[in-house]
Parts: structure tokens; sequence; C-alpha cells
């Protein structure tokens, strides 16, 4: 059963034009029409892990805003739980959580027992039930010691912990996660995954997460969705990403002896100034062994390295694959 | 909007709960907050002092009933708490969108910290305005089976206030800048509220002006039923506070969804 | 006198670029402006009501007490354009905020203080002249009351960077900062002679509002060279402590290693 289905979701914001006078502007103000979202069309199954990746202004946050009820689309249709969020945004607003990254839900002053305690009333819960998923969360969260220190004095890592455990007391059914690690330190990212991990798994919520960071797509989705203008331009399994389109290795090496020039085969020269070269290698065409090989015929090597593209280079490539042009954009945040 | 429901009052009374305890977290804040309310009254006693002169009374005032009055508009007038800003932030970042995720209506969840905040420094500015009042000039003239009356009237002028501000706060949506408009907002109270002065020292056209508005419901009726209460006038006072009240949510509801409304056709 | 002439062409190239830079806004920057303005004019009909009423309070009149309030408008409008920093010093040195300042070849009190101009407090130097304007006309006196004005900038500032560096010294200060700035302006508001004896002292010296307002319209009303060079001593002797005690205070400066709160 579909836990979201979208289908044709557009969204087109009217933007003030800056250049004009201040003045002029407010009393005839030109509107130009940029389209966040045009026509993003996908479903998400109950329980299952999505991630949601492009670069700013791709259209990521104003995609969720309209699933979340926040906004309203100028067409198309979207249901969450068989709800359409923008019509019955209370009703839907009891059988969601969300975790915006930047942004805290907490109160400040106070330990987080007292956000937990008001959660509670704000999301309508029995005492006995509240008690009994706190209880659970604490466990499972590690939250004994955190509870009673007012949120100020939290490391962001455990601060986290606490937003996390703060979205699920009222047992959503699918949760949005806006840059869930984001700022994180190594340790605190990867106690974050596994959490995420264990709500899907063990409660089966369906979690719709967007970041930057290749290493939680990697190790929690099954599923990552690829967007631009909230386009879907890849739907597929981080593998097979991976696969199609982490074949790019980048090689930067320094020779002994300078060259005139480097050809080979699935290569592309990137950057070659003097003894130095930057080279990306399609693996799919060649082996990093052989482009080894054949500069070792030129020159013994000085230095080399060898590197993964990053995220945004491997979405840069996906853009280029599908035609797709323009990167990024405003950020219509 | 939500029903009203035990659970939804729940919700909301614990909301101000939790911002009143958030508000209270630091110790150095409340006293220092409380001392500038002390000082202005303080001061006013001190001018009112040079105004009476001689004097023993002034439009049926007593000298004694003058300063327990100041203790009360100045009790209610700093003890508001500045949500102003805050809304306006809220607005302008667009956070309003993260209050919309959750089962709360925008306009209820500021009235509640509002509540609860304003309760913060009430508590202790009472306490504190009531000691100096009566070192000054003794005991309050007032019987202590109408300060539940007094709570009610002094209820509706808070919740007079936040519609006031929070429909200010709004314009954000539309204006730049809100705080300029709260800089003449706190001057109206000051002069048309009767913070200072009660009205009916006022020449008789301003006093009509004054009476015709909502402002005088929030300072000089609450104050003045405080210091000389009657059973007529408290219930024209909670009448008219009352009519006002729902002319005000009404706007404050409309203005809102027009505003929401811009957020949602054009992005926060 | 060539170091004054250049630190004083500093202070006016910094000012220029601040109005400049409020001007960006210029709807808001006009409408903060004019309804400062409002604001103002509002109090003053708030004292015409009570001089409807009485005839004088404590000795004053009317005329008096508008001037007053001209005068203190006008101080706080030159010292807030000016040295707009002076209001946030403490969140400055509490979140280590002043290492930009320090990194610079200029006088850091000075290059701190001027960094920032409230838009809003030219709307009160405005109001403050226009009612010197209103009162005067165009005599020699308007002068003499911006150079007044002026003056008792200089005591408000230093008085208020005085508290604001106890920050150095007991971590932050900024509530006692925020207290003493109120107090200062609504002691300023109101003619002296109200206050108690004791009262009074207090407010020539730990609070000195006296020298913003009071003092300013008795030197207008009757000139004294008495009294006008203990004010001038005033100013001059609370720039000087205001610099030793901030640059005492700048020796045990943290930097700025405080991580902003989310509030």
């Amino acid at each position: 059963m579909a836990a979201i289905t979208v289908s044709n979701l557009r969204k087109t914001f009217q933007v003030r034009t800056a250049a004009q006078g201040r003045i002029k502007g407010l009393f005839n103000p030109i509107f130009t029409e940029v389209e966040a979202v045009k026509g993003a069309t996908f479903s998400v199954e109950r329980g299952e892990m999505v991630a949601f990746i492009g670069p700013n202004g791709a259209g990521k946050s104003t995609t969720i805003k309209m699933l979340t009820g926040i906004l309203h689309p100028t067409a198309g249709e979207a249901q969450v739980l068989g709800l359409t969020p923008w019509v019955e945004r209370q009703k839907l607003a009891m059988k969601i959580g969300s975790v915006f990254g930047q942004k805290s839900q907490l109160w400040f002053h106070l330990p987080p027992k007292d956000t937990f305690r008001l959660l509670s009333y704000i999301y309508e819960l029995d005492e006995s039930v509240f008690k009994a998923r706190l209880g659970k969360l604490v466990e499972v969260f590690e939250l004994d010691e955190l509870l009673h220190i007012p949120v100020r004095k939290l490391s962001l890592g455990q601060r986290m912990r606490c937003e996390i455990a703060a979205c699920l007391l009222h047992k959503p059914e699918v949760l949005f996660f806006d840059e869930p690690t984001i700022g994180l330190d190594v340790v605190a990212k990867r106690k974050i995954r596994e959490l995420i991990a264990s709500i899907n798994k063990e409660d089966g919520v369906t979690v719709f997460l967007t970041s930057h960071d290749t290493g939680d797509i990697e190790t929690l989705c099954k599923r990552v969705m690829v967007i631009n203008h909230g386009e879907v331009i890849l739907d597929s399994s981080p593998q097979l990403l991976r696969r199609e389109f982490l074949r790019m290795k980048t090689i930067g090496v320094r020779l002994e002896e300078e060259i005139e020039s480097f050809i080979h085969p699935g290569v592309t020269v990137l950057k070659h100034k003097g003894p130095g070269l930057k080279l990306r290698v399609d693996t799919a065409v060649t082996s990093v062994d052989d482009v080894y090989a054949a500069l070792r015929q030129h020159s013994r090597l000085a230095d080399i390295y060898i590197s993964d593209p990053t995220l945004d280079e491997v979405i840069e490539e996906i853009y280029q694959a599908t035609g797709s042009i323009t990167l990024g954009g405003g950020g219509y945040r | 909007m939500d029903i009203v429901s035990t659970k939804a009052v729940r919700k909301y009374s614990f909301l101000a709960k939790t911002s009143f305890a958030s508000k209270i977290a630091y110790p150095l804040d409340v006293i220092s907050r409380t001392f500038f309310f002390a000082l202005v009254l303080f001061i006013f006693t001190q001018l009112w002092g040079a105004l009476l002169g001689a004097d023993s009374s002034i439009a049926g005032f007593s000298r004694q009933q003058l300063v327990w009055y100041l203790m009360a508009t100045e009790s209610i007038m700093l003890s508001n708490a500045r949500i102003e800003r805050r809304i306006e932030d809220d607005v302008k970042s667009g956070a309003v969108a993260y209050i919309l995720i959750r089962p709360l209506h925008f306009v209820w969840y500021q009235c509640a910290i509002y509540f609860g905040e304003s309760a913060s420094s009430l508590i202790f500015n009472i306490l504190i305005g009531s000691i100096i009042a009566t070192l000054l000039v003794g005991v309050p003239p007032i019987s202590v089976g109408f300060l539940p009356l007094i709570l009610v009237v002094m209820t509706l002028a808070f919740l007079l206030q936040f519609l006031i501000k929070i429909f200010l706060a709004l314009l954000a949506f539309w204006v730049e800048d809100t705080g300029p408009f709260f800089w003449i907002y706190s001057k109206v109270l000051f002069t048309l509220g009767g913070l200072f002065v009660p009205i009916d020292i006022y020449p008789e056209w301003l006093r009509r002006v004054t009476v015709a508005m909502p402002f005088n419901y929030i300072l000089y009726q609450p104050a003045r039923l405080f210091v000389n209460f009657n059973l007529a006038a408290f219930v024209q006072v909670l009448g008219i506070q009352a009519m006002w009240s729902v002319l005000l949510t009404a706007l404050v509801l409309y203005i809102y969804k027009q505003g929401v409304k811009k957020v949602s056709v054009n992005g926060g | 006198m060539s170091t004054a002439a250049k630190q004083l062409r500093f202070v006016v190239e910094q000012l220029r670029v601040n109005i400049l830079s409020n001007m960006e806004y210029r709807i808001s920057f006009l409408v903060q402006m004019v309804f400062m303005v409002l604001n103002d004019v509002m109090l003053l009909f708030f004292w015409w009501v009570i001089f409807q009423r009485f005839d004088n309070i404590a000795g004053w009149g009317q005329k008096d007490i508008f001037l007053l309030y001209a005068l203190s408008a006008g101080t706080y409008g030159i010292a807030y354009t000016i040295f707009g920093n002076a209001l946030r010093l403490s969140s400055l040195i509490v979140e280590g905020q002043l290492d930009y300042y320090l990194a610079l070849p200029k006088d850091v009190w000075l290059n701190v203080l001027i960094s920032k101009s409230l838009a809003s407090t030219i709307g009160d130097f405005v109001f403050g002249v226009g009612m010197c304007l209103a009162i005067f006309g165009f005599s020699y006196k308007v002068l003499l009351a911006i150079v007044f004005m002026m003056v008792a900038s200089l005591i408000l500032i230093s008085a208020a960077t005085i508290v604001h560096s106890l920050s150095f010294f007991m971590g932050n200060a900024e509530q006692i900062a925020a207290v003493f700035s109120e107090s200062m302006l609504s002691f300023s508001l109101y003619p002296i002679s109200v206050f108690s004896l004791s009262v009074r002292a207090l407010l020539y010296t730990a609070i000195p509002a006296a020298f913003i307002s009071f003092v300013p319209v008795s030197l207008l009303q009757e000139f004294s060279f008495g009294l006008f060079s203990l004010f001038l001593g005033v100013a001059v002797f609370g720039i000087w402590l205001s610099r030793r005690v901030f640059y005492a205070g700048l020796k045990r400066y943290e930097s700025g290693n405080l991580v902003a709160p989310r509030m």
C-alpha cells in the first residue's frame, strides 16, 4: 500500500524582481514566475525508506512542504496516508512527524522532558500511552541522563537524539527528515543513522529524508530519488546509483617528467599544469589499473591519489546524462 | 480551527505553563524585569506627588487610590510579553510553517505563549508593586472579595493586548518592519490607555474619544475597578471588553488567513 | 592635533557609510524616522493633556518640559546615530565578536562604538532640533542646544559603555546594562526636581541622567560658566573612565569561542 502518492505536482512562485527601484517597486511591482517544482510524480510504499537528493534549489524543501501541508501546490495532486495534505493539514499532522535539522522544536531553556510532556498534550495522547511510549523512546535513544538537562546545555548530537525522539512520541506513520545529520560529528552521525534505521525497521515507519550527506543515503536507504526542479530525474537504489554513476573516479598525479598531453580512452583531462594532471576516469570504459600503466609508460610517478566523485559531482553527472541543464537556482526554502 | 474540547484546552494551557517555566528559567532576567517595573512605578508615584502638591485628591481619585491605580496599570503594561519581535521573525523567516505542521493553530499557539510569559512577569510585578504601594500609602482600598472579578477583567485586558499586538505583528506578512507600529502603539497605551493619568482628568472631548476606543479597556478600566469597585461598572466593562475581543479576534483570524494564503502561494 | 583630525575624519566616514547602508532599505529607513518623530510627538501630546489640568509640575511649565524632551531626544539621537553599537556592546563582548575590531589598526573603543547607526534615532535628532527651533525660533540658542546635545551624548555613551564593559569582568552583563539604559532613559524624561534629594544625588552620579536633560535645560534657561564647566568636565571624565574600564577589560577578553545560542 502506498504511503505517499504524488502526481504531476507543480509549484510556481511569484518573485518580485529586485532590480527595480525600491520606491517604484513598491507601487508597481513586477513579478517573475519561478517554477520550483514542475510536475513531480512518484509514490512511496508504506515502510519504505526513501532519500530525496538534489542540490539547493532543486525543489526538495518545497516538495516536503507541500507533502506536509504547509504549501499549496499550483497544480497536481498528492496523497499522504490517504489524505490531501493542504486540505486536511491538521488531521494529517496527527499522523506524521518531522525533523528539520536546522530548526529546533525543543524549548531551549527547559529540559527535554518538558517539551515531551507538552507534545503529549499537543498530540492529545492519553497519559498511559504517553508514559509507555516515552519509556520506550528513552530506552532506545538512551535519553535517561539527558531528560533533565536544559536543552541549552546539550551537545548537538544529544539534542538531535532528543529532537528525533520528540517527533516519534505520537507514533507517526510517516516521518519527514530534512538534513537530520547536518553539523554532527562522525560518531553522532552514526548513532543517528542507527536510530533512524531502527525506527524504520521495528515500527515499520515510512521515512522520507533529504540529505546532502552521501553517507546518510548509502547506509540508510534502499531507494534514492534525484530531483531537479522537483522533477524526479532518477529513481534508483544507492547500489545502482553507485554502479551507474559512481563509476567515475578522479585520479590526480604528479609525474617526474612533464608530458605534452595524455590521451586514453575513457579518460577526460580535467587539469594539466606542468607535471601535474587531474583526470576523470570512466571505469566502465577503462580501469584505474590501465590508466596507471599508461601513465607509467610516460614517466615515473612522484605522487598519486584516487578518489570517488563527491555527491554533487554525481548529481551533476546525472543531470548531464538526463539532459537536464540548469543546476541550482534560488533555494526556495 | 480546533474544536473546543478538553483536549484542546489542555493543549494550550500546558503550552502556557511551559512558556511560563521557560521564562523564569533565568532568575537574573526575572529580577531585572521586576526591578525596571519598580523603577517606573517609583518615578510615576514621585511625579504624581509633584502634580498633586497640596491637594488630597483629583477627579475623584485620592492620593492612595492614585498610587494603587499606577500599580495596576503599570503591572498590566510592563508584564505583557514582548511576543511581537518573535512573531515578526517567524513570519519573515517562514518559521510560521513549522508550527503549521503540528496540530496547533498559529494564533492560539502564540496566545498561549503570550499568557504564559505575561503571567511569569505579572506575578512578580504585582508582588513588588504591592509592597511598594503599601509602603508608600498603605494597604489597597479594596475588599478581597472583588479580586476574582478584577482578575477576570485583567485577563480580558491581556487578551485585548494580545490581539492588538498579534494584529500588528502579522502585518509583517506585508510590510518590511513592524517595529515602528509598536512604538506608536505603546505611546497610544500611554495616553489613550490611561497608563499614567486616569482618563477622567482629560478634557471632555478627549475623554469621549478615548472611551470609544479599546485601549482604555486594557489599562484604565481594570485599574479603576481595582481601586474603586462598582458592580454596574464591572458588568459594563466586561461587556465592552468581550465585544472588542470578539471583533479583534475576527480581525486577527481574517488577517492571519490572508497572510498564510500569501505564504502558501508565494513560499516562505 | 593631526591625529585628532584623522580620528574625526574616521568617525565622519564611518557615519557616512552607516547611514548609506541604512538607506539601502529606503522605505524602512523613512518609516522608522517618521514614526520615531510621531512617537516623540505623542509624548508631547501627553504632556499637553497634563498641562490642560495643571499649571506646573514641581515648578516646571509646559515649555520647560517640552525643552527637556527636545534635549533628551536630541541627545539620544546623536548618541545612537554615531555610537549605535553602544547598545549591544555587552553581547559583542560575550559572543566574542570583538575579534574583527581587534584586527584593525584603529582605536578599538572608538571603532567598536561607531560601527553601527540606528536608523530610528535620526528621527529623534530631527525631532529634538525641530522642537528647539519651535521653542527658540532662529536663535543662537538652537546652536547652543545642539552643542549641549553633543556633550550630553558623550556622557550617555561613556556611562553606557562602562556598564556594558562589566561583561569583561563578570560574564554576561547584558541584563544589567539593559536595566541601566532603561533607567537612564526613564529618568532623563522627567524634571529632576520631582525627586527627593537622595534620588537627585543618584542622578548626578551612579545614573547620571541629570546631565542628559536637566543640566543642559538649565544651561539654556540661564547660562552659567560654573555649571557649563562641570558639564564639560563630566563628559571628559566620562570618556576617560569609559576608555580605562574598556581597555582594562579588553585584557581579559576571551575571543570568539562561544557558539551563538539558538533561541
